[in-house]
């Protein structure tokens, strides 16, 4: 895909930005008593964001946070999960943190990108069951927000709304093709 | 509602009524409204206007503000529910509380509060009953015998497929009679070959496409209802913007508004319908709007009940009068008992690994179907009547990894693969009607309209349990024949009426002494009142139900014109 396209692409993506103009930083305020989010403090939402980055990061197709899933899971969580499930989920990035700072005396959003990954797989451990549970709800989240975008659906499989027919039977098509 | 005439019952007159908008009360609707009846259609819930009530319709998955999720104000309407409801249906959803029941026993009760009704949420299956259905009580020896045969419905069959739309392929076979086809939805490469798996190895078993109410090849009449051909889009569930499929809303009540004679009212739950002593019928019907909480009264020469089989036992319950003290028509005592469904319990699935060089491409708004086999002709197995199967394996599954993070992660999301088809099967039971298996109204409590609740009290007999392990027996021998692989039967246990095809209560019959209606499906002492919903059947069949109810309404509704005609009603 040209860079054109992916502007383009980009321009009318990401989580219903257009229809929904709230998930810049700069809206943040203006958003409140409209749809709810985490109210995370600074530190919170930037190992949000860098937990997102980390997940799925950018490489030669958009990451995680170029399709702005970060500011997504902070309203979806917000909105639309008990209580206690957003604070465990508070609590899952408190804890991101705290293991930068004991592994390497650094805040979680300023490690180098490999860091950060051993950081976040240190959640994905079986005998912390409560660490082991925000690793999987975060991924998952994070894999159905992207696999779900616009950009994702559009560019990378046979997305149709409207495929206008069912064959029940054809031959693979040989060489590449979207599914 | 605009009563500004001084004559307020004049103004309120109407007639016919009709109660509910959904499958039946449509066709009811639009059967007297094209005969020049005034009809007025009363709906219990909130109007829904084809296309323009759809709000969903067009929605790409990523144009959901929560990716599907509901809020949680949202859900808590929907009670424990409400967190596995998407966005793209819950408008059709019934809240908690709109009306409360007692189930003395467990019961999944669905239920479509809408103009429309469950049409926009149905699963669109539409197959005809053959006299091996009909004819089932009375060879069974089992409720009571039906009052009509195939050839009575037979041409109300034929009318309403005609104007409905349905797929289908003829397939020749006497237990599952064609109908009015428009072209049928492909097979898959599993399907075929389990169709000729299934030819090889059995006499009286048949794998065919299955039948459905969607307009594959637009007809005129199809065009003049403003519906187009079918997209394949599988959004059906949202409300179809195309008229794709057969709905109240796309099809019937529009049809019935431009002839100038329907007069719609959402907002009208129906408390009873009204009886007059002296004139020895029903003059017409008493409704709580649920927007001012008042209670109005309507009046109409004839009256059809579609408010769906369990709303229609509840409302001819509590239509009581010193005539009637146990409800309309109810001197016998059987109203609200006889309550039946389908028996959806037994489930298979599985895979195939062949035809791995082939694929399907766009989308099968349908599924395959096996008709019923067990018992067809005499009776061969432990357990009475038997079951029909939907059986489905419309593409390959798209697999991808979710192994590791980052970058490893990344690479596996984009690295999709076609993985095996996988096949499913579902069991289609006919459930035997038995007396204990009843509604009646609790002695005391009350929904929020001050209507008695409804005390659903159905449970499985042994019958049931046989049938599913016949059913998971016969169909993982099938599947091995198949050369089908990780086979998985199950029983799921799941109480009745979650296959949302609850029947009865007011069936049809010869007698008054054993029945409630006639073989007009007038109430036999209420002769003005027409009951052809799901509460009007005999016996359950193992057919979707549907297009049943639909020829079963036309069929009445011309019948109650005729009747007027000739000055009898």
């Amino acid at each position: 895909m040209d860079r054109r396209t992916m502007m383009k692409s980009l321009a009318i993506t990401v989580w219903g930005m257009m229809a929904f103009p709230g998930c810049g930083p700069e809206n943040q305020t203006e958003l409140k008593g409209l749809v709810k989010n985490l109210n995370l403090n600074q530190d919170q939402l930037a190992n949000l964001e860098k937990l997102v980055d980390t997940f799925l990061p950018k490489t030669d197709t958009y990451g995680g946070v170029d399709l702005n899933i970060h500011h997504f899971l902070d309203k979806l969580i917000a909105n639309c999960y008990p209580e206690d499930q957003q604070i465990e989920f508070i609590g899952g990035l408190n804890k991101l943190e705290q293991h930068a700072q004991e592994s390497f005396g650094q805040r979680f959003s300023a490690l180098a990108p490999q860091d950060r990954e051993m950081n976040l797989l240190l959640m994905n451990d079986e005998s912390k069951p409560e660490e082991k549970s925000f690793f999987e709800f975060a991924k998952e989240q994070i894999i159905l927000a992207y696999t779900s975008s616009e950009y994702f659906l559009t560019n990378f499989t046979n997305y149709d709304m409207i495929p206008g027919g069912y064959d029940g039977c054809v031959d693979v098509p040989q060489g590449t093709y979207k599914i | 509602m605009p009563h500004f005439n001084i004559d307020a019952e004049k103004a309120n007159t109407y007639d016919a009524i009709v109660i509910g908008s959904g499958i039946s009360g449509g066709w009811a609707a639009k059967e007297l409204c094209e005969k020049g009846l005034k009809t007025l259609v009363l709906e219990r819930g909130r109007d829904v206007k084809h296309i323009v009530d759809y709000p969903t319709a067009n929605k790409h998955p990523w144009e959901f503000e929560f990716g599907g999720r509901l809020p949680l104000e949202k859900q808590a309407e929907f009670g424990r529910r409400g967190a596995r409801i998407h966005e793209s249906t819950a408008h059709f959803w019934m809240k908690e509380g709109e009306q409360e029941t007692v189930q003395e026993k467990p019961f999944q009760w669905t239920r479509g509060y809408q103009v429309g009704g469950k049409s926009l949420l149905w699963a669109r299956q539409t197959q005809r009953w053959s006299d091996l259905d009909f004819e089932g009580p009375a060879r069974d020896g089992y409720a009571i015998d039906w009052p009509i045969r195939y050839k009575d419905l037979a041409p109300w069959y034929s009318h309403v497929e005609k104007f409905s739309g349905i797929a289908g392929n003829y397939d020749g076979l006497p237990q599952l009679p064609d109908g009015e086809f428009l072209k049928p939805f492909d097979l898959s490469c599993v399907e075929r070959h389990f169709q000729k798996i299934i030819q090889q190895n059995y006499r009286d078993r048949h794998l065919i496409h299955g039948r459905c109410a969607h307009v594959t090849e637009p007809q005129e009449i199809h065009l003049q209802q403003g519906r187009a051909k079918c997209q394949h889009r599988n959004l059906c569930n949202r409300g179809c913007p195309f008229g794709g499929y057969f709905s109240a809303n796309a099809s019937t009540l529009p049809w019935a508004e431009r002839t100038g004679n329907m007069t719609l009212r959402p907002h009208s739950v129906v408390h009873s319908i009204i009886f007059d002593e002296e004139k020895g019928k029903a003059t017409g019907v008493r409704i709580i709007d649920a927007t001012d909480g008042n209670t109005y009264e309507y009046f109409a020469r004839i009256i059809f009940v579609n408010a769906s089989a369990l709303n229609s036992n509840l409302i001819l319950l509590n239509s009581t009068s010193s005539r009637f003290p146990n409800g309309l028509g109810n001197d016998n005592g059987l109203l609200g008992k006889f309550i039946s469904w389908h028996n959806y319990r037994g489930q298979i699935s599985g895979r195939s690994e062949d035809f791995p060089d082939k694929m399907s491409t766009g989308k099968n708004p349908s599924h395959s179907y096996i008709p019923r086999f067990r018992n067809l002709y005499k009776q061969e197995t432990d357990f009475l009547r038997g079951y029909a199967v939907g059986f489905g394996s419309s593409s390959r599954a798209v697999q991808f990894s979710r192994v590791g993070i980052g970058e490893e992660l990344k690479k596996n999301l984009f690295d999709r693969s076609l993985g095996p088809w996988w096949v499913s099967g579902w069991m289609q039971g006919e459930v035997i009607p038995i007396e204990s298996n009843h509604v009646r109204l609790h002695e005391s409590l009350k929904d929020k309209y001050g209507i008695p609740q409804l005390v659903l009290s159905c449970d499985w007999t042994e019958n049931d349990d046989k049938m599913v392990k016949d059913y998971m027996e016969q169909m993982t021998e099938m599947f091995e024949k198949a050369g089908f692989t990780a086979i998985n039967a199950r029983d799921s246990g799941s109480p009745p009426g979650s296959d949302i095809h609850e029947m009865g209560g007011v069936r049809m019959g010869h007698d008054p002494k054993t029945s409630l209606l006639n073989k007009w499906n007038q109430l036999h002492l209420c002769k003005n009142v027409f009951v052809t919903d799901g509460a009007c059947m005999t016996s359950t069949a193992t057919q979707n139900p549907s297009l049943t109810y639909m020829a079963i309404t036309a069929r009445a509704a011309n019948y109650a014109v005729e009747e007027i005609n000739k000055g009898n009603l």
